[in-house]
C-alpha cells in the first residue's frame, strides 16, 4: 500500500491551464471553420464559441482560487497510487483497453472470457483453474442474456459460425 | 433444447468451414447456406426500420436462412451504408440506402467509401416516400394554389418547417422552388419531424413538409390539411393534394429506399438475390405493408435502380448549386 | 367514455392473460435493464421493438411501456449501492443515495426509492388519465423561444447543482457543453470537431458518458485503493430494509413535489425523465425543510428525482397518445411500433382504438403495482450483492458497462469514450470537481443550441422574439427569481458563518 500525495490546488491549476488551452484550440477551431451565417440564418460557429467562452472563463475563475479557500473548500492533498497499487490499476485498464480491441476480432463471447480471467488473476490469489471457470461461466452466461435472449448485436467476430 | 441447438450449430460450423475450404464455383450454388446480415443505417423507430424487417422477414422465408437486422445508425446514414460497402462481396452482407445516403452524402462529405453508383451494386428499389405539404386545418390556403399564388406575391414570407436542413423534405422544397422561381422559406427543425410538425399545429410557420406518416393522425383529426404532394402522381394517401408534377414546373424529389450490396458479388448470387427479392416484392404481404405505411411501390432492380440513383445525384447537385447560388 | 369509464374499459383490455403477461414482462425487463449499469430504456425498448411485431398491437405498446417506467425503478439501484447510475436519470440519485448507502441505510433508501417511484409512476397516470386531452395542446403551446428560455435557464440554475463552488461545476459543465457539439450538429448538418472521424459525426453519446464518468471512474478507485473498497457499502440486515418513520415522513413531500415536477417535464418535448430529475433535485435544495442535509445524505435528495423520473415517464405518454406525435425517443419507437402494426397514432386514437388508449393507461396502473410487488422482496437481494467479493465483481461490472455503452448504436467507439470519459470522470474525483454539471450541461447543451438557432430561423434574425411570449417571459422571470434568491440565502449563510466564526475567535 503506497501512494503519491499531491496538492489538490496545484492539480486544480494544472487542470485549469489544460481548460484554457482546450478552449482556445477549441475555440480558434470554430472561428476558423465553421459558419457563422446571419442573423436570419445562425450558422454553427455561434454556440460552440459561447461555450469556448464560459470554458476559459471557469478555467481563469480556477487559477484565481486562493490556495488557503481552495485547501479549505476541497481538502490540502489528494492521493495517487504508486507502487503495486498503481501497477493493479494500469494493469486492468490496459487488459480492459486489449479487450475492446480483441473483441472485434475474436468475438465478445471469447474477448469477454478472457478479459474475465485476466481482471480476476490480477486482483485475487484464487486459483487459476477456479478463476478460469468464473470467466467462462459469466461470459458465457453474458452470451446467452444479452445477445442469445436480448438480441444486443455484440461483434461476433469468430464466434458467427457458430 | 440446448444441447440439440448446439449440435445443429456445431454441424453448420463445420459445413461453414467446408464452404470456405471449398472453391469458388460450387461456393455460388450452395448461397446462401449460413446466416445472412442485413444492416440498416438507421435506428429502430421511423420509417426506415419497419421496412427493412418487413422485407427481411419475407426474405427469410425465400432463401430459407436467418436474416440478421442490424442498426448501424449515425452520420446521415453513412456509418451503416458504408459497412455494407466495405463487407466482403460474398452475399452475406447486404443492407439498406436511401436517395439521401447512396447519391446526395457523397456531395455534402468528403471521404465516403463511395462516390457514386459505381461504389456499390444496386440490387433493388423498394418503395417511394412522397415527401407532402401539410397545413394547419385553418389556415387560409385552401389549395395549394392559394399557396403558390401568395408565395409569388411576397416572396420569401412564407415559412415551412421541415426536420432538418437537407433532408429529402427540405430538398423536396429547394427543388421546387428552384424550379418554380419562388421562394419559399424552410426552417429547420429536429427531432424526427414531430416538432417541424408541432410548429406548423402551433401556427409558428405556414405549414411542414414531411412524411405521410407523422401527418396522417392530424389529418384524420381535422387538425391539418395536406395541400401538395412532391410527386408527379396523385399519393394515395390525400387524393386530395395536388402533385407537383401537375404545377407547371416538374419537382417531385421524393425518399426512395434500395437495397445495396458490396461490389463485385459473383454474378450466380447476384441472380438468386434479384429473383429472391423479385418475388418478395411481387407478395401480397410485402405490397399490403407498403400500403398500410404510406409507400408506394416502384420496383426497379440492378441497372435499373443505378439509372435512377445517378438521376437523383445529377437532381441533388442542381439543387447543392442553387442553394450555394442563393446564400 | 369518461375517465373512469374508459378505465374499467381498459381494466377489461389489460387484465386479458396476454396483455398481464405482457405488462409483467415488460416491468421485469425494465428494471433489469435499468439495475444493469449501461444498458439504459432507449436500448431497451428498441431491443424489443422486432418482438413486438409479432404481438397484439396493445400487448406490444403495454411491454414498450413497461420497459421505461420499469427501467425508472431500477435504474437507482446501482446509483444508491455503487454509485454508479443505472441509467441517465438516476445520476443525482448517486448523489445522496450513496452516501446514504455508506452509512447503512441502503435497504431503506431503495424502499424509500420503490415507493416514491410507485407513487410518482401511480400519481401521473391519474393525471393522464383525467386530462390528457386537455393537456396534449400544451405542448402546442411552447414554440422555439419558450424552449430557449425552458433550457438556458435551466442550464443557468442547475449550474450548482451538486454544490461546491461555482468553478468546480463551472468548469466540468462546459466541457460538457463542448462534448455535446461534437458531430454533426442538428439544425443545418454542419459537422464540428470530428477531425474527418466518422464515428464523431453522429457525436458523443450519454450512455458511456455517463457510466465511464461514475462508473469506471468509481471502480478505477475501487481497485486502485483497499481502503476506499472497504468503505463501500455493506449489506445489511433484514430490518434495516425499511425506513424509520421519520424518513417516510422527510420522503413524501419529497415524493409529491417530484410527481408534479416530473409530470409538467413529460408533457413537453425533451429528455424528461433525466431532466426532471435534475430539476427534482435543485428544488429538493431549495424549498425541502432538510435542504443543507441535501448533498451530504439526505433522504429527499432520493426520494424526489425518483418520483420525478417514473412521473415524467409516464405523462409523456399524453404527447404520445393524445397527439400522436413522439418527443422522445422511446416514444418514436412506440409509434413506429404502432405504425408497423397499422395502427394510426394521433389524436383520433382514443375514440377509434379505445382498446390501446385505454388499456395501455390502465397497463400501468397494473405495472407499478406489479413493480413495487416486484421491487420490494428484490431490495434484499440487491443488497447482498454487495457481497459478493471484489475480484468477481469489478471485472464483471466492467464487462457489463463495455455491453451497455457497445449497444446504444452498436458502436466500438463509444466503448473507447467510455474508456476516456471514465480517466476524465477519476481526474475530477480527484481534484473535486463535480460531475452532475458535465451531464447537464451535455444534455442540455445541444437543446440550448438548437432552440436558440430555430428561434432565429424562425423570426427571420429578429431578437425579440426571444422574450416574445408570455411562456417565455414567464419562464426567465422564474429563473431570475429563482437565481436572485439563492445568491441571497449564500450570502447570509456565508454572512452567518463569518460571525460565528468571529465570535469564536
Amino acid at each position: 500500500m503506497s501512494s503519491h500525495t499531491c496538492s489538490v490546488a496545484t492539480g486544480r491549476r494544472i487542470a485549469a491551464v489544460a481548460g484554457l488551452v482546450l478552449s482556445a484550440a477549441y475555440t480558434f477551431y470554430a472561428w476558423r471553420e465553421l459558419d457563422f451565417g446571419r442573423w436570419h440564418r445562425p450558422g454553427a460557429a455561434i454556440f460552440p464559441i459561447a461555450v469556448g467562452i464560459i470554458l476559459a472563463v471557469a478555467s481563469i475563475a480556477i487559477l484565481l482560487e486562493r490556495r488557503n479557500t481552495s485547501n479549505e473548500v476541497h481538502g490540502a492533498t489528494f492521493t495517487l497510487p504508486a507502487g503495486a497499487d498503481l501497477r493493479r490499476l494500469v494493469f486492468v485498464l490496459g487488459a480492459f483497453a486489449i479487450y475492446f480491441v480483441a473483441m472485434e476480432y475474436i468475438g465478445h463471447l471469447i474477448a469477454s472470457a478472457l478479459f474475465l480471467f485476466v481482471a480476476m488473476a490480477i486482483l485475487s490469489d484464487k486459483s487459476k483453474l477456479r478463476l478460469a471457470l468464473y470467466a467462462v461461466v459469466i461470459a458465457g452466461s453474458f452470451e446467452l442474456f444479452f445477445v442469445r435472449f436480448l438480441q444486443v448485436q455484440m461483434p461476433y467476430g469468430l464466434t458467427r459460425l457458430f | 433444447m440446448g444441447l440439440a441447438f448446439n449440435r445443429r450449430n456445431v454441424l453448420l460450423a463445420v459445413a461453414g468451414i467446408a464452404a470456405l475450404g471449398a472453391a469458388g464455383p460450387t461456393q455460388a450454388q450452395e448461397w446462401p447456406n449460413r446466416d445472412i446480415t442485413f444492416i440498416v443505417p438507421y435506428a429502430p423507430g421511423g420509417s426506415t426500420d419497419p421496412i427493412s424487417r418487413k422485407f427481411c422477414e419475407i426474405l427469410e422465408k425465400e432463401l430459407k436462412v436467418k436474416l440478421i437486422v442490424e442498426n448501424k445508425p449515425g452520420a446521415s446514414a453513412t456509418i451503416g451504408t458504408g459497412a455494407v460497402v466495405r463487407a466482403a462481396p460474398d452475399g452475406y452482407t447486404i443492407g439498406l440506402g436511401s436517395n439521401s445516403s447512396l447519391a446526395y452524402q457523397p456531395l455534402e462529405m468528403k471521404g465516403l467509401a463511395w462516390k457514386d453508383t459505381d461504389g456499390y451494386q444496386s440490387i433493388v428499389k423498394l418503395a417511394d416516400l412522397p415527401s407532402i405539404l401539410g397545413v394547419p386545418a385553418d389556415s387560409r390556403f385552401k389549395t395549394f394554389d392559394d399557396f403558390i399564388a401568395e408565395a409569388r406575391k411576397n416572396p420569401g414570407k412564407l415559412k415551412v418547417s421541415v426536420s432538418g436542413l437537407r433532408t429529402t423534405p427540405d430538398l423536396a422544397m429547394q427543388h421546387f422552388n428552384k424550379q418554380s422561381g419562388l421562394r419559399v422559406t424552410t426552417v429547420p427543425f429536429t427531432g424526427g419531424g414531430g416538432e417541424a410538425l408541432l410548429a406548423a399545429l402551433g401556427g409558428r410557420v405556414d405549414g411542414s413538409v414531411g412524411f405521410g406518416a407523422t401527418m396522417k393522425g392530424q389529418v384524420d383529426a381535422g387538425k391539418l390539411r395536406v395541400i401538395a404532394t412532391f410527386s408527379n402522381d396523385k399519393y394515395f394517401l390525400f387524393p386530395d393534394a395536388k402533385p407537383t408534377g401537375e404545377t407547371p414546373w416538374k419537382s417531385a424529389v421524393r425518399t426512395a429506399y434500395y437495397v445495396i450490396a458490396p461490389k463485385g458479388i459473383p454474378q450466380p448470387i447476384l441472380d438468386k438475390l434479384f429473383a429472391a427479392s423479385k418475388k418478395v416484392l411481387e407478395g401480397e404481404d410485402f405490397k399490403a405493408f407498403a400500403v398500410a405505411n404510406g409507400y408506394t411501390m416502384d420496383p426497379k432492380f440492378g441497372d435499373d435502380m443505378k439509372k435512377e440513383l445517378m438521376d437523383y445525384e445529377r437532381q441533388f447537385k442542381e439543387v447543392n448549386d442553387f442553394l450555394e447560388s442563393a446564400k | 367514455m369518461t375517465a373512469f369509464e374508459g378505465l374499467f374499459y381498459g381494466l377489461g383490455v389489460a387484465m386479458t392473460p396476454a396483455n398481464l403477461l405482457a405488462a409483467f414482462a415488460g416491468a421485469f425487463a425494465g428494471t433489469a435493464i435499468g439495475v444493469l449499469p449501461g444498458l439504459g430504456p432507449v436500448a431497451g425498448v428498441a431491443l424489443i421493438l422486432p418482438l413486438t411485431f409479432s404481438l397484439d398491437p396493445t400487448a406490444g405498446l403495454i411491454m414498450m411501456a413497461g420497459i421505461f417506467y420499469g427501467s425508472m425503478y431500477g435504474g437507482s439501484t446501482t446509483a444508491i449501492l455503487l454509485n454508479i447510475p443505472g441509467e441517465s436519470a438516476s445520476v443525482v440519485t448517486a448523489i445522496d443515495g450513496y452516501k446514504l448507502a455508506r452509512r447503512g441505510r441502503a435497504g431503506a433508501t431503495l424502499t424509500i426509492v420503490a415507493v416514491g417511484s410507485f407513487v410518482g409512476g401511480t400519481l401521473a397516470v391519474i393525471g393522464v388519465m383525467l386530462f390528457s386531452a386537455a393537456l396534449a395542446k400544451v405542448a402546442i403551446l411552447f414554440g422555439p423561444a419558450d424552449f430557449f428560455a425552458l433550457t438556458f435557464g435551466g442550464l443557468m440554475v442547475m449550474a450548482r447543482i451538486s454544490g461546491g463552488t461555482l468553478a468546480s461545476s463551472l468548469l466540468p459543465m462546459a466541457v460538457g457543453l463542448a462534448l455535446g457539439t461534437i458531430g454533426q450538429e442538428a439544425v443545418t448538418g454542419e459537422t464540428r470537431y470530428t477531425f474527418g472521424i466518422l464515428h464523431l459525426v453522429e457525436g458523443v453519446s450519454l450512455v458511456p458518458i455517463v457510466v465511464g464518468l461514475y462508473g469506471l471512474a468509481e471502480l478505477m478507485l475501487l481497485i486502485e485503493d483497499k481502503a476506499h473498497a472497504a468503505a463501500r457499502p455493506q449489506s445489511v440486515k433484514m430490518r434495516e430494509l425499511l425506513p424509520t418513520r421519520t424518513e417516510w415522513k422527510r420522503a413524501v413531500p419529497s415524493w409529491l413535489r417530484g410527481t408534479g415536477l416530473g409530470f409538467l417535464f413529460g408533457l413537453v418535448p425533451g429528455p424528461a425523465a433525466t431532466l426532471s430529475s435534475f430539476a427534482s433535485y435543485r428544488l429538493e435544495k431549495a424549498v425541502s425543510k432538510h435542504a443543507d442535509e441535501i448533498g451530504s445524505g439526505a433522504i429527499e435528495g432520493v426520494a424526489g428525482p425518483e418520483a420525478a423520473n417514473n412521473s415524467a415517464a409516464t405523462a409523456s405518454l399524453v404527447p404520445l397518445l393524445a397527439l400522436g406525435i413522439p418527443f422522445t425517443p422511446i416514444a418514436a419507437l412506440m409509434i413506429s411500433a404502432m405504425l408497423v402494426q397499422g395502427v394510426q397514432p394521433g389524436p383520433l386514437l382514443i375514440t377509434e382504438k379505445p382498446e390501446i388508449f385505454w388499456g395501455l393507461i390502465a397497463s400501468v396502473y397494473i405495472g407499478n403495482v406489479m413493480l413495487l410487488a416486484l421491487n420490494i422482496p428484490m431490495i434484499g437481494v440487491w443488497v447482498s450483492l454487495l457481497r459478493i467479493p471484489l475480484y468477481l465483481f469489478l471485472p464483471i461490472l466492467l464487462v457489463l458497462s463495455v455491453i451497455g455503452a457497445y449497444s446504444v448504436r452498436n458502436s466500438i467507439f463509444d466503448v473507447w469514450v467510455l474508456l476516456g470519459a471514465g480517466l476524465l470522470g477519476y481526474a475530477f474525483n480527484k481534484l473535486r470537481f463535480q460531475l452532475a454539471p458535465l451531464v447537464v450541461g451535455l444534455i442540455l447543451g445541444p437543446n440550448i443550441e438548437k432552440h436558440f438557432r430555430e428561434t432565429l430561423f424562425l423570426s427571420q434574425g429578429d431578437l425579440w422574439a426571444f422574450v416574445d411570449t408570455p411562456i417565455a417571459i414567464t419562464v426567465w422571470i422564474l429563473v431570475a427569481g429563482i437565481l436572485a434568491v439563492g445568491y441571497f440565502a449564500r450570502r447570509r449563510t456565508s454572512v452567518a458563518t463569518a460571525m460565528a466564526q468571529e465570535s469564536s475567535l
